[in-house]
């Protein structure tokens, strides 16, 4: 059920990947997503096709579960692929009726857009696969750090984010639990038209408002007990490091990069 | 007559993930008419993954669940008819509260069960009598109320759809002493007015004792002993192994006998306790 949706989460592990400070993991993530853009052909997408497909061996995560959790994502990437299909009308005409018109290259430009999706999607849930959310929210805030001259509070910013990732899972379980609790008095949220579905979530949302909020006034409390300020002065359990295998994973990248750079230019470009 | 029999059922949670682990491994047990069952156990024991496949909230991975001599899961019909015959409600069940007032909320599950208003008014004031207390509160929101009183409204929820067999997954769970002799006695009253059946999970010993006809121990996802109060209780080691504790009058009965007085047979409650005691004092001509 709700349970089966694993994007976001994250999958504890010893692998290259999760090895990796999470400051470079961020960044080689975006890096990444440039690179999926920078191609231009199916030669270069290929190529970091290949080397998503590596990361993913490296960070050895169960496949099948990864696969799952994509299941729900098939309908937005056929609709895109439809749409593509639909609206390039240029290149050798294969299929005419009526207002449907597909061309060769029509079925290319689709192929290539849901390729770079599917692979945008692939290489970004990696980045919380492999993380622990205190990891993360510790690496965004030494990476917004610059911020600080325009008198941003980056550090108050990377509190509420590791609040609102540690209370996913929380929150998850609750809505689970106020289901099956609705549930067991006859609700369903199965079948009826949309507004009946609409009003079926009602039962759902009230009781989980109400424990939300109170979890944040306890948690406030319980925060303020300990005297918690936030603020600069603040020091680190764990430091993070920078270690061979970030060198390694950022040379490897910037290679890549060169390679597609490389790529585009030697073939004839799609997009 | 067995109203429910689960068949040999295993079930495990995130299957497939690194957080897999099984929580029901192989649980065979029939629940008969109009009887009141405490199902005990140690936290993570399976007794609320049991509870969910009684009324086909879960699924289980191998295994049957029946009612009535037929299995719940043959259709999305005979899942629906399971969910009114069997009336679950969850542990702090109060915090699925949602509607304005308290009459609309107990009307909840007669409303999804399609009956007529008269018949939905009719039970909403049934089932309010039922959990002690008084029509004045129908027309309060739920969220005004205290949090004892919230859990007898959220339990008449689930009375209002008249279910053949209520379910209570820890109904006395932090509640002051006064609260939980109500509900205790709200579980005997509901079953020897209606002669339905009542499954309970408790963590108290001397509650089980009080109410209890049978008990059922579940350890680890399988059934680690089942009889009557009397049968499970004399068992005092085994359930010490199983990391739980026999109530604590019943131990010191047991230590009484040993040190050689006339008692008779093992008592669970604190009264019978007295009775016998003065009993055997009598008999001894000490009083």
């Amino acid at each position: 059920m709700i349970k089966d949706i694993t994007i976001g989460q994250y999958f504890p592990g010893k692998s290259f990947i999760h090895n990796l400070d999470a400051r470079f993991k961020i960044i080689l993530t975006v890096a990444f997503l440039v690179l999926v853009f920078l191609c231009k052909n199916f030669w270069a997408l290929g190529v970091v096709w290949v080397f998503g497909v590596v990361i993913y061996l490296l960070s050895r995560l169960p496949v099948k579960l990864i696969l799952k959790s994509f299941k729900p994502l098939i309908p937005i990437i056929l609709l895109t692929t439809v749409l593509q299909l639909h609206y390039i009308n240029d290149g050798n005409v294969l299929f005419e009726w009526r207002f449907i018109l597909i061309t060769d290259k029509g079925i290319f430009t689709a192929i290539f857009i849901a390729a770079r999706i599917l692979l945008l999607l692939l290489v970004s849930s990696l980045l919380t696969y492999t993380t622990a959310p205190t990891d993360l929210t510790d690496a965004i805030e030494k990476l917004l750090s610059p911020l600080k001259i325009f008198k941003i509070e980056v550090h108050t910013f990377a509190m509420m984010m590791t609040i609102a990732l540690r209370f996913i899972p929380t929150l998850i379980d609750e809505i689970d639990r106020i289901m099956s609790a609705q549930k067991a008095r006859g609700a369903d949220f199965e079948s009826g038209n949309l507004i009946n579905r609409i009003k079926a979530l009602l039962p759902i949302f009230v009781p989980l408002f109400i424990s939300a909020f109170k979890r944040a006034i306890e948690l406030a409390d319980a925060m303020s007990c300990r005297c918690y300020t936030g603020g600069d002065n603040r020091t680190r359990m764990r430091q993070m490091k920078i270690s061979w295998r970030d060198i390694i994973a950022s040379v490897v990248t910037v290679l890549i990069i060169g390679g597609v750079m490389a790529l585009n230019i030697l073939f004839e470009n799609l997009i | 007559m067995s109203v429910i029999s689960v068949k040999n059922l295993i079930y495990g949670y995130s299957k497939g993930t690194p957080f897999e682990k099984g929580a029901l491994k192989g649980v065979s047990v029939d629940f008969r008419q109009g009887e009141i069952v405490a199902l005990i156990g140690h936290t993570g024991s399976g007794k609320s993954t049991l509870l969910q496949h009684l009324n086909g909230l879960l699924k289980p991975d191998s295994g049957d669940v029946l009612f009535e001599g037929k299995s719940i899961y043959e259709s999305k019909k005979s899942l629906r008819d399971c969910r009114f015959n069997v009336g679950l409600c969850f542990q702090y069940p109060e915090q699925q509260l949602f509607e304005s007032t308290v009459y609309k909320d107990i009307a909840f599950g007669p409303t999804n069960m399609k009956l007529s208003d008269d018949e939905i008014k009719k039970r909403v004031y049934d089932s309010i009598k039922y959990v002690g207390l008084s029509a004045d509160y129908l027309e309060k929101s739920p969220f005004d109320l205290s949090g004892g009183e919230k859990r007898r409204v959220a339990i008449a929820g689930v009375i209002a759809m008249e279910p053949k067999v209520l379910i209570l997954d820890e109904p006395t769970a932090g509640l002051d002493p006064l609260g939980k002799n109500n509900l205790l006695k709200l579980i005997k009253d509901y079953n020897e007015k209606t002669g339905n059946t009542v499954i309970f999970v408790s963590h108290n010993m001397d509650d089980v004792a009080a109410v209890a006809h049978r008990v059922i121990v579940l350890s680890d996802g399988e059934l680690a002993l089942q009889g009557t109060v009397d049968e499970v209780y004399s068992q005092g080691e085994k359930l010490a192994g199983l990391g739980l504790d026999v109530p604590e009058i019943t131990s010191v009965f047991i230590e009484l006998k040993k040190a050689g007085f006339d008692l008779g047979d093992t008592e669970y409650t604190i009264n019978g306790a007295k009775e016998a005691i003065i009993a055997s004092l009598m008999k001894g001509g000490a009083v």
